[in-house]
């Protein structure tokens, strides 16, 4: 499908459309700052944002989920079916690492053994982007094979020309969500490519990430890890915001005789994360668990899905409590001998 | 869509207790539906997760072999920190739970058939070593491999599992039986040492052989140098792995060493790939 032109006067009213037939999300400004939420209309969304604090992983991973349920009687097993949802989700103003991340979860969760809650929630979602012009001080998307107006993961991507948005159709299921809009003109086209270029030049990758994979193969032993975790607190906020980190628990929540088998984000920074009954514990300390992350993100997942388990959106630097900077990490372990 | 979380149900037709310690026990599993036990097909070396409802799940190698049909054992040690393990030491024979799998790879899937096998064990951890020696005896089977030879070693009488078995298999003139306790005691009549001191007297020949070695990590410690003075390959030594899991199918993000998944990639292991693997486990 060619490149399609909202002007902006007229977006009221597509997501009016939208809402109609979809449950749609996008970015709101709550108290906690912007999240991604549900909207009825237009005035209910920001769009002044560089990201959301939350990332759209909540979306195909919600941080708690029910699996099944069950009721706790003498003698029975018997378990209960989730109800599915029946209207289908749509997210509005993804930025382009977000989608990035999708397409990094849909490798793990979709491939060998799917994995049905995810993969019901992915069939029936639509993410629509919105590419980044003035990316934000944290980003770092082109230091991991990533750009501003990056189009993986995504269905469709937006781009906030002056007046107007062109959109860039990307998928086939998004066609008649765009069927009824003019068709970008030649100018249009070569504006959003200069912002594109524009929006490029102000995020100099901070570092060359090529061969950081093989780098790590021989760094399992180095001193490094012995220094980087230091500071930690083993908060795990690093991991909660992360667009890309999906390891999860499950665990078993009962009231009274009602009861029903949860799967909640998990995080490698914490300790219980890898305690076995017996006591014994494999990674016994932060270092184990900060090298755990680092490697897990760029050297075993990349082994594993071609694709590194970051994608420099910037929230966990933007966030972390005693100021980690997985930027600083990295350019560290980059240029270590 | 086939639900990899939704566990099957079945039955607990017996538990029995294995040790003197009275913290180990053999829980005898029934399917409730036909259909599942149907589906259900398994090889020696493979795990599944136990499921108890309002407890949660935990993942346990299965001890008894495909050849005895019908029924699934587990043999669990109590764990006082462990939730699940609590939960079924608590339960009763009749008492419903559920299973998810089986998972992981099998020893079958690391070429041992048409070969020697030495099967090594220690204590409590000869539970999947159990179903591998069912399976490779049975009449079906017991052409598919040359000599069986098992060492299994506890600390005291009382510490060894599958007593019963032991002895039926000592009677065996197919397959060749060690036992041996670390110390007996006043009624024990049989063979005192360690399990790498008997490995180096029993000198189970290393000809197209593959041993199999699963038990406390100094007994594993101390038993390679001695498999590897026989002649063993680092690719004919191999070992199961434990590991914390939730999922048991690659997806949780727990249970790997290095960028290799136990759950799926393993339990099984090579000690030539466990050398290539970082010593995190």
């Amino acid at each position: 499908m060619k490149e399609k032109i909202l002007a902006k006067k007229d977006l009221s009213e597509f997501i009016n459309k939208l809402v109609k037939e979809y449950d749609v999300f996008a970015p709101v400004k709550k108290d906690e700052g912007i999240l991604f939420s549900k909207i009825d209309k237009v005035d209910d969304m920001c769009l002044s944002y560089s990201n959301t604090k939350n990332s759209v992983k909540e979306f195909l991973l919600p941080q708690s989920e029910a699996l099944f349920r069950f009721v706790k009687k003498e003698n029975s097993n018997e378990i209960t079916d989730i109800k599915k949802k029946k209207r289908r989700n749509l997210l509005f103003g993804v930025r382009p690492c977000d989608g990035k991340a999708i397409a990094m979860l849909d490798k793990v969760f979709l491939e060998n053994i799917p994995d049905s809650y995810y993969k019901n929630k992915r069939e029936n979602i639509l993410v629509i982007g919105m590419a980044c012009n003035e990316p934000d001080q944290t980003c770092f998307c082109t230091s991991v094979d990533g750009g501003p107006f990056s189009t993986e993961g995504l269905d469709a991507l937006f781009v906030e020309l002056k007046e107007k948005y062109l959109i860039i159709p990307i998928a086939k299921q998004c066609g008649k969500l765009f069927a009824h809009l003019d068709t970008a003109s030649q100018e249009d086209i070569n504006y959003a490519e200069k912002l594109k270029k524009n929006a490029g030049k102000m995020l100099k990758p901070v570092f060359e990430i090529e061969g950081i994979k093989e780098k790590l193969d021989g760094m399992f032993e180095s001193p490094i890890w012995e220094t980087i975790y230091q500071k930690c607190t083993k908060c795990g906020i690093c991991t909660y915001l992360c667009p890309a980190c999906h390891c999860f628990d499950v665990q078993d929540e009962t009231v009274g005789e009602k009861g029903c088998r949860v799967r909640n984000w998990d995080s490698c920074m914490f300790p219980k994360f890898t305690l076995h009954a017996s006591g014994h514990n494999p990674r016994p300390t932060q270092r184990e668990r900060w090298r755990q992350r680092i490697m897990h993100k760029f050297n075993y997942l990349k082994e594993n899905t071609g694709l590194y388990g970051c994608v420099g959106c910037g929230r966990c630097v933007e966030h972390c409590p005693v100021n980690l900077d997985i930027r600083k990490v990295l350019k560290d372990i980059l240029e270590s001998k | 869509m086939n639900n990899p979380y939704l566990p099957i149900p079945m039955i607990i037709r017996s538990i029995t207790d294995e040790a003197a310690t009275k913290d180990i026990k053999t829980f005898e599993l029934a399917f409730l539906n036909k259909e599942d036990e149907k589906n259900f097909s398994y090889l020696p070396g493979q795990f599944a997760e136990i499921s108890v409802l309002g407890s949660g799940e935990a993942p346990v190698g299965i001890a008894s072999s495909p050849t005895e049909r019908g029924i699934l054992k587990f043999t669990i040690k109590w764990y006082p920190k462990g939730v699940v393990t609590n939960a079924l030491h608590n339960m009763f024979a009749g008492d419903k739970i559920g299973i998810r799998g089986p998972f992981g790879n099998s020893f079958e899937s690391k070429n041992i058939k048409n070969r020697s096998v030495v099967v090594i064990g220690g204590g409590f951890a000869f539970t999947t070593l159990r179903s591998l020696t069912t399976y490779m005896i049975h009449l079906n089977n017991r052409s598919k491999f040359k000599n069986i030879t098992v060492i299994y070693g506890a600390r005291s009488p009382g510490d060894l599992i599958y007593k019963k078995e032991l002895e039926e298999w000592d009677k065996r003139d197919d397959m060749k039986l060690y036992v041996t306790v670390d110390k007996g005691d006043k009624d024990w009549k049989g063979r005192e040492g360690f399990v790498p001191t008997v490995t180096g007297e029993v000198k189970p020949s290393a000809e197209n052989a593959v041993a199999i070695i699963c038990g406390p990590p100094i007994m594993i410690k101390f038993t390679i140098p001695k498999l590897v003075e026989l002649g063993f390959s680092p690719e004919n030594i191999l070992n199961s792995l434990e590991m914390r899991m939730k999922c048991g199918i690659g997806k949780c993000g727990r249970c790997n060493i290095g960028g290799k998944y136990v759950c799926k990639d393993g339990p099984i292991f090579s000690l030539a790939e466990l050398n290539d693997l970082p010593k995190e486990y």
